[in-house]
C-alpha cells in the first residue's frame, strides 16, 4: 500500500477545518492511489504536493473568514472553547481589515522581542548555559588566589598545592590538568605551528566526551616507554586532511618526533574549550600530559575537577583549605596562596558579565518602549472602534466579553511579534557569530536554545497581556451612551469630551513620557560608550602602527640549542629583510604591543633602597634588538638605544619609559643610574642591578585603553628566548611584503614554521574590538529606541489632530492664527516629552554609573554627552510633533464643520 | 429564490458539476469533473471551501456514506443540490444566457474578435 507524503498530509490537515478534514484527506488519498498505480510513485507524489499547495490557501481562508453567527450574549464566562475561537477569528479579521496598524504593531513588537531573544541567547550561552558534559554541574575549576603586593591575583595552583590535592583531596572524583603550548608539524609543504593542548589522559573520560573517531588518551599513553600519541581537532582534520578517516593509525612528525594519530577531538568539545577555557587561541593538536611533566615544567597547568557526588563547592573549598594549612605547616609552601574552587561559568562571566548585563538591560528597555508604543496604538485604535464596542455592549455583550476580545487581540499580536522576533533574533545571531573576531570568540558558540524559546514565549505572552490590559480597562470605562450619541465621530471630542477620553489622553501622554525617558537613558548610555570608544581609538600608542608587520617565530630547541645560535638567526633574518625593496626598517623583539610581557615586582634604585617605590606591582617588560625603537617609530627621549654588543656585555643596560623616568627622577639625572626589580617571580636577568642607558616615550604596551606606564626594555640577548618577533616597516602595502618575508625565513631555515604574520594596525584594532562591539550594539539599541519613541510621539500627536479637527475648525473660523493652532497641538506632545526627558536625566544619573568599568577617560556624568543627547532627543521629539501638527494648519474650517 | 444572489464563477462550476453527477457527487468526482471539462487544474481544497460556502447559503446538502466495505475503508461526503440550490442554478444559467444573447465571442482557439 502506498501512502501519500506524510508531511504534505499534515500541512493540509492543519489548514483544514474540523468538519472537512477527514473527507478531504481521504479523497486525495483515493486519487493518489489511483495515480500511483497508473503512472508512478514520483508523479503521484508531485501531484499530491501540488494539490496540497494549492489547497492550503482556500482551506485557510474558509476556516478563518467563515462567517459565524454573531452570538453577543454568549461568553459571560471566561472559559469556553467556542468563544475563544470566536474571539480569535474576530481578532484575525480585525487585523486583516487594518493591515497598516497590524504591520506596524507586529513589527514593533518583533523588533523588541527579537532584540531580547538575541541578547538573552548571548547571555545564556556565554554565562548561564551549563556545559554539555556529563555531570556538568559538578565540574569546577581549581585556582590559587592570593594578594601580591597589593593586587588580588587568581592564578594556576603551585606545584606543591597540586601535588597535595592529587594525593589527598577526597572532595573530587576526578581531577584533570591541561596546558596550552605549541608544536611544529613538518610533514606538509611548508612547516606549520600547531596550537596544542596538553591534557591529562582522564580529562575526556571525566567530561564524558567520546572522540569523533578513533580513541581517546589512556594512562598507557603517558608512560615513558609508550609511543608518543596525538589527537587532532576535527576542524584541522577536515581542513588539512579532508576528513580522511585513514589518518588515524598513521604517524605525523611533531617537533621532529613521530607521533601516532589515535583519534579526532569532536568539534563541539573543541569549540567549547576554545571559547571557555583556552586563552591562547585555536588548537589543532592534543597531546597527553603526564603529572610528572606537568610538575617539572615552569608553566603550571590549569586544573579541572569533578566534585564527588553530594559534595558542594564550599565543602570542597573547605577541604582544600585544610590541606593547604597542612602543607604550609609542613613548610612545603608559604601561606601567600589560598585554594579557590570556581564553577566553570565564573571565570568567563567575570570577563563579560558587566557588558552582557548592560546589554540585557538595554534590550529590556527597548522592549518596554515597544510595548508602550503598541499599547498606545491599541488605545488609539480602541478609540476609533469605540462605536463598534458601544454597539456591541448596547446589544448585550457583557463588558467582560469586550475586554476578553481586546485581550485576545493583544495576545495574538504578541504571538505574531514573538514568532517574527524569534526569526529575527536567529538571523541576527548568525550575523554576530559571523562577525566575531578572535577577541570575541565566545560569540561564535552562541546558539538559540530551547531554554531561549521558553524565554521568548514568556516575553511574548507577558507583553501581550501587559499592553492589551491598559486599553481594555480604558475602553471598558467609556460611557456607551456618550459614544452612541456622538454619532460617527469615533473618538469623541478633545480634552473636554467624555471622562474616558480624558483618562485615555492622560495615559497616552504618560506612555509617551515613559518612552522618552527610557530612550534618553539608553541613548545616554550609548553616547557615553561611543564617546569613550572615540577617545580610545585616538590614543597615541607611542609608536607608529601604520605599515608595520610582525612575524612571530619560534626556534625549535633541537636545532637552536643556545642563545648564540638564536641571536645569529634573528640577526641574519633582519639583515636580509633590510635589503628587501619595500622594507624601510626592521628589528626584532620578544613581544610587540598590544601584548607585551608582564613584570611583577617593586623597583629598587641603587642608593635609594629605603624610599617608597611603585604602588602597583604590575609593569611591562620587553626584550628588544638595537633597532627596535627606530623600527617601531618610538621616540628616544634621552640617552641611546641598545648596541649590538649589549646582550653580550657585562654592562647590563636597561631602557625605561618616560613615565618611569618622571616618577623616580622628576628632576632628571636618570642616565647612568642603576636599578633592579625585586620580585618573587622575576627572572634573574631582571633582578640584578642594571644601568639605565635611555628613556623612550610611553607605549600602549597592553592595548590602547591600558595605563600601565612603568615600562622597561632589556637587550634581546639577555633572555634565553626561543621565540621572537621580527618587525618590519613596509614602504607600501604591508600585505605585499609578506610573501617576500616568508621566503627570507625559509631561505635561512626551510623547516622553520611561521607562527603568525600580523599587521600591527590590525592587532590594535582587534584589541579594541570589545569596546567597539559594546558601543556599536548599545548604539544600535539606542537608535532603535529613539526610532520607536519617535513613532510613539508621532502617533499621539497625529491622533490628537484627528480628534480635534472640529475644534481646530471652530478656532480657525473664529480667527485663531494658524501658528497658535500648531502651538496648541504641539503642546500636547512637547509637555510629555519634556517631562520624560527630565525623568530620563534623573534616571540616567542614577544608572550610568554601572557603565563606569566600561568607560575610558570619561565620567558617567560627562556633561557634553548629556547635552548632546538631550539636544538630539529634543530635536527628534519636536520633529515628531511638528509633522503631524502641521496637518492641523491645513484644516479647512468649512470642511471640518461640515463633516460633523 | 434568494434575491440578488449571483453565483461566483467557481461556485457555478461546482453546482453544475453537482447537477451533472447526481448521486455520485463527492470530492473526487466533483474535482475531476471540473478539471476535465475546463482543462485547468482544480485543487481539492478549493472544491471543499466552495462546497462549504454553498452549504452556508443553503444551496448544497451533505450526507455521509457508510464506510466502504474494504480494509481501512472510509466514508465519503456526498453532496447534492437543495431545492433552492437548483433554483439558484437555474436563475444564474438563465441570466448568463440572457447576457450572452447577441454577444459575439472569439472561440477559444480562434481569437476571431481581433
Amino acid at each position: 500500500v502506498t501512502h501519500p507524503p506524510r508531511l504534505a498530509t499534515l500541512l493540509l490537515s492543519l489548514a483544514l477545518g474540523r468538519q472537512d478534514r477527514r473527507y478531504v484527506v481521504a479523497d486525495l488519498a483515493e486519487e493518489y492511489a489511483e495515480l500511483a498505480e497508473r503512472l508512478d510513485r514520483a508523479a503521484a507524489d508531485r501531484w499530491y504536493w501540488s494539490q496540497v499547495r494549492r489547497s492550503i490557501g482556500p482551506s485557510l481562508g474558509r476556516r478563518l473568514l467563515r462567517p459565524r453567527r454573531l452570538d453577543i450574549h454568549a461568553g459571560s464566562g471566561l472559559l469556553g472553547l467556542e468563544t475563544l475561537l470566536q474571539d480569535g477569528s474576530f481578532a484575525i479579521k480585525s487585523f486583516v481589515r487594518a493591515p497598516g496598524f497590524t504591520f506596524v504593531a507586529a513589527a514593533t513588537l518583533a523588533i523588541g522581542i527579537g532584540a531580547n531573544v538575541a541578547t538573552f541567547s548571548l547571555v545564556h550561552s556565554t554565562v548561564l548555559r551549563p556545559l554539555p558534559f556529563k555531570h556538568a554541574d559538578r565540574i569546577v575549576e581549581l585556582w590559587a588566589e592570593g594578594e601580591q603586593m597589593g593586587a588580588q591575583i587568581t592564578t594556576t595552583p603551585t606545584n606543591e598545592m597540586l601535588d597535595a590535592w592529587l594525593t589527598s583531596a577526597k572532595s573530587f572524583d576526578g581531577l584533570a590538568l591541561y596546558r596550552e603550548t605549541e608544536t611544529t608539524y613538518t610533514g606538509g609543504a611548508v612547516p606549520e605551528v600547531l596550537g596544542t593542548a596538553e591534557v591529562s589522559a582522564d580529562l575526556m573520560a571525566m567530561l564524558g566526551v567520546v572522540p569523533r573517531i578513533g580513541r581517546g588518551f589512556t594512562p598507557e599513553d603517558t608512560t615513558p616507554a609508550s609511543q608518543p600519541t596525538v589527537m587532532l581537532s576535527e576542524g584541522y582534520w577536515r581542513s588539512r586532511f579532508g576528513s580522511n578517516p585513514g589518518l588515524v593509525g598513521h604517524s605525523m612528525a611533531l617537533d621532529g618526533v613521530s607521533h601516532l594519530v589515535i583519534g579526532i577531538v569532536p568539534e563541539e568539545l573543541q569549540r567549547l574549550f576554545e571559547a571557555r577555557f583556552f586563552v591562547g587561541g585555536p588548537k589543532q593538536a592534543w597531546l597527553p600530559l603526564t603529572l610528572a611533566a606537568a610538575l617539572s615544567s615552569e608553566s603550571t597547568p590549569y586544573v579541572l575537577a569533578r566534585l564527588a557526588q553530594g559534595i558542594t563547592v564550599s565543602e570542597s573549598r573547605a577541604e582544600l583549605d585544610v590541606i593547604q594549612s597542612r602543607i604550609v605547616e609542613a613548610g612545603l609552601t608559604d601561606d601567600q596562596w589560598h585554594p579557590a574552587v570556581l564553577q566553570t561559568s565564573e571565570m568567563v562571566s567575570r570577563r563579560l558579565r558587566t557588558a552582557l548585563w548592560i546589554l540585557q538591560a538595554a534590550v529590556v528597555f527597548v522592549l518596554l518602549i515597544a510595548c508602550a508604543n503598541v499599547a498606545n496604538m491599541l488605545i488609539s485604535r480602541g478609540l476609533a472602534r469605540s462605536q463598534e464596542f458601544a454597539i456591541r455592549s448596547a446589544l448585550g455583550a457583557g463588558s467582560m466579553r469586550v475586554t476578553r476580545q481586546l485581550l485576545t487581540e493583544g495576545m495574538l499580536l504578541g504571538l505574531v511579534g514573538g514568532v517574527v522576533g524569534f526569526l529575527l533574533a536567529s538571523w541576527c545571531l548568525d550575523l554576530v557569530a559571523g562577525a566575531a573576531t578572535d577577541e570575541l570568540r565566545e560569540l561564535r558558540a552562541v546558539r538559540i536554545e530551547p531554554m531561549v524559546l521558553v524565554f521568548a514565549l514568556g516575553v511574548t505572552l507577558v507583553t501581550g497581556l501587559v499592553f492589551s490590559f491598559a486599553p481594555a480597562l480604558l475602553i471598558r470605562h467609556r460611557e456607551i451612551a456618550g459614544v452612541l450619541s456622538l454619532g460617527g465621530r469615533g473618538g469623541g471630542g478633545g480634552g473636554a469630551g467624555g471622562g474616558g477620553t480624558a483618562a485615555s489622553a492622560l495615559v497616552r501622554q504618560a506612555l509617551v513620557g515613559f518612552q522618552v525617558a527610557i530612550a534618553l537613558v539608553l541613548f545616554l548610555g550609548a553616547g557615553l560608550l561611543i564617546n569613550s570608544f572615540h577617545r580610545l581609538s585616538r590614543v597615541d600608542p607611542g609608536f607608529e602602527p601604520a605599515n608595520l608587520i610582525a612575524l612571530d617565530l619560534r626556534l625549535p630547541g633541537t636545532r637552536y640549542p643556545d642563545r648564540i645560535q638564536r641571536m645569529a638567526f634573528f640577526e641574519d633574518m633582519v639583515d636580509r629583510v633590510k635589503l628587501l625593496p619595500g622594507a624601510a626598517a626592521a628589528a626584532w623583539s620578544r613581544y610587540i604591543p598590544p601584548d607585551i610581557g608582564w613584570l611583577f615586582g617593586t623597583i629598587v634604585i641603587e642608593g635609594r633602597e629605603g624610599e617608597p617605590t611603585n604602588e602597583s606591582p604590575l609593569m611591562a617588560g620587553n626584550y628588544v634588538s638595537p633597532d627596535y625603537f627606530r623600527a617601531m617609530g618610538t621616540e628616544l627621549r634621552q640617552g641611546q638605544a641598545f648596541t649590538p654588543l649589549d646582550g653580550r656585555s657585562d654592562l647590563r643596560p636597561v631602557i625605561v619609559s618616560q613615565s618611569l623616568a618622571q616618577a623616580f627622577w622628576p628632576d632628571g639625572g636618570i642616565l647612568g643610574q642603576r636599578m633592579r626589580i625585586d620580585s618573587p617571580f622575576a627572572a634573574d636577568s631582571v633582578a640584578t642591578w642594571r644601568t639605565i642607558v635611555g628613556v623612550v616615550e610611553d607605549m600602549a604596551v597592553f592595548g590602547l585603553g591600558d595605563d600601565h606606564r612603568l615600562q622597561l626594555y632589556f637587550p634581546f640577548g639577555d633572555r634565553d628566548a626561543a621565540r621572537g618577533t621580527v618587525i618590519v616597516r613596509a614602504t607600501g602595502n604591508p600585505a605585499d611584503l609578506v610573501p617576500l618575508l616568508e621566503q627570507q625565513v625559509w631561505a635561512i631555515d626551510p623547516d622553520l614554521p611561521i607562527n603568525r604574520v600580523a599587521v600591527v594596525e590590525r592587532l590594535l584594532a582587534d584589541d579594541i574590538a570589545r569596546p567597539r562591539f559594546n558601543a556599536a550594539l548599545l548604539g544600535a539599541f539606542a537608535v532603535l529606541a529613539l526610532f520607536l519613541a519617535a513613532i510613539g510621539v508621532y502617533g499621539v500627536i497625529a491622533l490628537a489632530v484627528r480628534q480635534r479637527t472640529r475644534e481646530i475648525g471652530v478656532r480657525v473660523a473664529l480667527g485663531a492664527q494658524r501658528g497658535s493652532v500648531v502651538r496648541l497641538i504641539m503642546g500636547r506632545g512637547l509637555r510629555p516629552i519634556a517631562i520624560g526627558m527630565l525623568v530620563g536625566v534623573a534616571a540616567a544619573l542614577a544608572l550610568t554609573r554601572f557603565l563606569q568599568s566600561l568607560l575610558f577617560q570619561i565620567q558617567p556624568t560627562d556633561p557634553i554627552t548629556y547635552l548632546a543627547v538631550i539636544a538630539i532627543l529634543g530635536t527628534v521629539g519636536t520633529l515628531a510633533c511638528y509633522f503631524p501638527a502641521r496637518r492641523a494648519m491645513a484644516v479647512d474650517p468649512v470642511e471640518a464643520l461640515r463633516r460633523e | 429564490m434568494p434575491k440578488g444572489s449571483f453565483l461566483a464563477e467557481f461556485e457555478l462550476y461546482v453546482m453544475l458539476a453537482l447537477a451533472r453527477l447526481g448521486d455520485g457527487a463527492y470530492g473526487v468526482t466533483i474535482r475531476q469533473e471540473i478539471e476535465g471539462r475546463t482543462g485547468r487544474p482544480v485543487s481539492i481544497g478549493a472544491v471543499y471551501a466552495t462546497l462549504g460556502r454553498l452549504n452556508d447559503k443553503g444551496f448544497v446538502d451533505f450526507r455521509t456514506s457508510d464506510p466502504l466495505p474494504v480494509q481501512g475503508g472510509r466514508s465519503r461526503k456526498y453532496c447534492s443540490l437543495t431545492a433552492s440550490g437548483r433554483d439558484a442554478l437555474a436563475h444564474s444559467a438563465t441570466m448568463l444566457g440572457r447576457m450572452l444573447d447577441g454577444v459575439e465571442l472569439g472561440t477559444a482557439s480562434g481569437d476571431a474578435g481581433r
